[in-house]
């Protein structure tokens, strides 16, 4: 019992808690934390659209519309940005590895009402171009561009398009879009070839014009936007439509004849 | 003549039958299911051979290089082999299953093969399918009908078995072995 007492002692003793209650311990400088700074975004839009044509299953052309302003009274320089989702591959234990080296898959062109065309830096999946508002100032801002679409799940009896393409307008030195006085400023034009279907169609009124399936809605956008490309066309299999015909073919032979034995 | 008298034998042996009556049934359910589009499924039944995974996936990648080596597709195959000949001791149970999922997995495989890989690949996946279907036929019957013999052996006293499950034996090693050298080259 005592050496237990002996020990807690020592415990105790060896405690910072112990230094503290015997006041050796440096005063702690008091943390101080910052407040966050409320601050809206100096960008605002005052009409958006996009305009988006999928020509066939490999390619699709896209339009985009946008007038900025700049609310606060300094000069705004922004970053105008389009992006492509990068092909993924389902994880399978034996799949082989994508190819590394691939050709280029989209293309920008970006218009400034005021300034003209501006200068495009563009890598594998990103174009991005810096333009300036002066205070207080707006600008219309036009980009068009392609993308080239891929097939990247193959199925027996569908042939899948899945693209993202994403729009995004900021202030270079703020990370911060600009907020939009209604989340459903943005008008989308969709059209399509008629003999894809797009996964939300049956939500959407499908209007029908020279082959082509046109659906139009709009989407909340704040200072960015995503575009999806999910379409899919029914397709025919044929090699192994015929092993499957001819294994058919073969089992009901087989219950025939048995069958006939049996009478 | 003798291998045309020991398959005729081996046709009349109800254990060959068996064997091919479930690697076949695996390979028609695997086959419809992989046509209709259902073979992503969380159960990777087609990676079991990874001889026909490989061209299933190169199809859909051309110009891809494959991560798996030679000395994989023969360890799986040997080791499918070992699992439906030596699974007959088990009163035949595991080669039951083990000759369905097989039967399966080549089943699910070839449908996207078809469709998508070269002429090629695909006469190489088809007689690597029919080699190996035949080893696994074979050898299973010989499985099969050492686990009636142990099932017999736990009846009786008398550890009796059949010629034809040697004969059996025999030739689905050397339908394995021709398998192998055809994912060798």
């Amino acid at each position: 019992m005592k050496s237990l007492e002996t020990a807690v002692l020592l415990m105790l003793c060896t405690s910072p808690a112990f230094a503290v209650w015997l006041g050796e311990s440096a005063a702690q400088p008091p943390i101080l934390v910052a407040l966050p700074q409320v601050s809206g975004s100096p960008l605002a839009f005052k009409q958006i659209s996009l305009d988006v044509k999928v020509v066939n299953g490999t390619y699709a052309e896209f339009e985009f519309l946008a007038s900025v302003l700049n609310t606060s009274n300094q000069t705004l320089p922004y970053v105008i940005e389009v992006s492509i989702s990068t092909e993924y591959g389902p994880y399978y234990i034996f799949a082989p590895p994508q190819p590394t080296v691939k050709q280029i898959e989209f293309g920008v062109e970006i218009t400034s009402g005021r300034l003209g065309s501006l200068n495009v830096k563009a890598d594998r999946s990103t174009a991005r171009a810096l333009s300036s508002l002066e205070a207080e100032g707006g600008d219309r801002i036009r980009l068009d561009g392609w993308v080239a679409l891929t097939q990247i799940r193959y199925l027996i009896w569908r042939e899948y398009v899945e693209k993202y393409v994403s729009f995004s307008f900021r202030p270079e030195v703020v990370y911060e879009g600009p907020a939009l006085p209604s989340e459903t400023d943005l008008e989308v034009t969709f059209s399509y070839p008629f003999e894809y279907t797009r996964t939300d169609e049956a939500n959407l009124q499908v209007e029908i014009l020279d082959g082509y399936k046109l659906v139009r809605y709009s989407e909340r956008f704040y200072g960015g936007y995503g575009l999806s490309f999910n379409l899919y066309k029914p397709r025919i299999p044929a090699t192994s439509l015929i092993v499957f015909l001819a294994l058919w073919i073969l089992l009901i032979a087989v219950v025939v004849a048995v069958r006939g034995r049996h009478v | 003549m003798k291998i045309g008298m020991v398959l005729r034998d081996l046709y009349g042996f109800k254990w060959f039958k068996i064997s091919a009556a479930i690697f076949l049934g695996g390979f028609f359910i695997g086959y419809n299911l992989g046509f209709l589009d259902f073979v992503p499924t969380p159960i990777p039944f087609q990676y079991l051979v990874p001889y026909l995974a490989k061209a299933m996936s190169s199809a859909y990648y051309p110009g891809s290089v494959p991560q798996i080596d030679k000395l994989d597709y023969v360890k799986y195959t040997f080791a499918e082999a070992v699992v439906v000949l030596g699974g007959g001791v088990l009163i035949g149970l595991v080669t039951v299953g083990a000759l369905f999922i097989l039967g399966l997995s080549v089943g699910a495989t070839l449908p996207s093969i078809l469709e998508y890989a070269g002429a090629a690949a695909t006469s190489q996946s088809i007689i690597f399918a029919v080699l190996f279907a035949c080893a696994m036929i074979f050898l299973g019957t010989s499985g099969l009908s050492l686990g009636s013999s142990i099932l017999h052996l736990a009846k009786n006293t008398a550890f009796k078995i059949d010629r034809r499950t040697y004969d059996a034996f025999l030739l689905g090693l050397a339908f394995l072995i021709l398998s192998i050298l055809m994912e060798l080259f």
